[in-house]
């Protein structure tokens, strides 16, 4: 079904646009959250959840490309679940106790200035990727975004694993350079 | 800035270019499934070829495309090569086995009349349909590790428990196993 289908399915409301979603994405979605967790049950609790949300935010968001905005998704919800678990694994310290208490202190850890700097670092990022030739910007936001391995970002773009590494090395090391121009503080 | 800002930035990053590496992984999966087809289809067409050309030197004397076991025929497929189509004529569809060897890809057998044959097993399954082929279908494991000298029944017995229906006729199947003379 097509994505306009699908996304109309949601704005009447109709449960089919669920069925459909994870018939044409469920594989997609699965992948990028086991990428980020490595964990068969949480990676399908987080494409759930990515279910429930688009369900939830669609409308009133209209998604022109819905594997971006479903991808999207599931990327920040398996990002959420593995900075808990990371957190809760850390209970013992009492470094992390005193930072965990001391966020009392803050209305909410991701306030709108951050939120606001997040967004525009993001368009920073967006547009030192386009300044990369194509297969560099692939291989960066496979590695980056999808959270691909190494192993198989190189394979669709193409190129060596130990190519792959030194490329990015040198990405890393030009969006550095770049962000720091552009005024942010690293 | 953190690294978890980072993260969370480049979570954000246009759509465009998030969608035109997704559109490249998808096109680079589509044309590895296409290689992995047509290397497929080689391959067929090479053990295709094998039989034939083993069958043109003549020295096969024995028709195996109609062979009956019991009261089981297993029709069609090329010299050297049952179908894996099986096909009941009596209602008594056990293919009875005992199992001489085994290797990782399936065992050989000796049936009723004393055909010495090997069974590949492809994956784990063999699968029942039978009434009007539009019924649910069964899967039945087939052994994985069977000991040696044991017995194989394939599908039958476990079918005729569960379906109740077994004089009748039908088709039992089992797609993922090919059946190969000892020569």
């Amino acid at each position: 079904m097509d994505d306009e289908k699908i996304v109309e399915l949601y704005f009447d409301r109709n449960q089919k646009a669920i069925e459909e979603t994870e018939h044409k994405f469920g594989k997609y979605l699965y992948k990028i959250a086991f990428n980020i967790l490595s964990d068969r049950y949480d990676s399908e609790e987080s494409v759930n959840d990515t279910y429930m949300k688009a369900w939830n935010t669609i409308p009133p968001n209209k998604p022109t490309v819905l594997s971006v905005y479903l991808g999207r998704l599931t990327r920040s919800i398996s990002i959420d679940v593995f900075r808990k678990k990371s957190a809760a694994k850390r209970k013992g310290s009492q470094y992390a106790l005193s930072v965990h208490e001391l966020g009392d202190c803050i209305a909410d850890k991701k306030d709108i200035a951050e939120d606001l700097e997040v967004k525009a670092l993001a368009k920073a990022i967006s547009d030192f990727l386009r300044t990369l030739p194509e297969d560099s910007r692939r291989l960066f936001i496979g590695r980056y975004y999808f959270m691909e391995s190494l192993k198989d970002a190189a394979k669709y773009c193409k190129m060596s694993e130990s190519k792959a590494k030194s490329r990015l090395f040198r990405i890393r090391c030009s969006l550095k350079d770049y962000l720091v121009k552009e005024g942010y503080y690293i | 800035m953190t690294e978890e800002m980072l993260i969370d930035a480049i979570g954000l990053i246009d759509d465009e270019l998030i969608n035109d590496t997704y559109n490249a992984k998808k096109r680079r999966r589509n044309i590895s499934l296409i290689r992995s087809l047509s290397l497929a289809a080689c391959l067929a067409l090479v053990v295709l070829g094998a039989f034939v050309f083993k069958g043109a030197i003549g020295n096969e004397s024995v028709n195996y495309t109609q062979t009956t076991v019991g009261d089981f025929k297993y029709g069609g497929g090329l010299k050297g090569t049952f179908s894996t189509t099986f096909t009941s004529t009596s209602g008594n569809a056990a293919i009875n086995m005992e199992v001489k060897s085994r290797n990782p890809l399936g065992f050989t057998g000796v049936t009723a009349d004393g055909r010495k044959f090997h069974v590949r097993i492809t994956r784990n399954t063999g699968i029942c349909e039978y009434g009007d082929f539009t019924a649910a279908k069964e899967r039945v494991p087939l052994p994985e590790d069977l000991p040696l000298g044991s017995k194989v029944m394939v599908c039958a017995e476990k079918f005729k428990e569960k379906s109740g229906i077994f004089s009748e006729d039908f088709v039992c199947y089992a797609e993922t196993i090919i059946v190969f003379v000892d020569e």
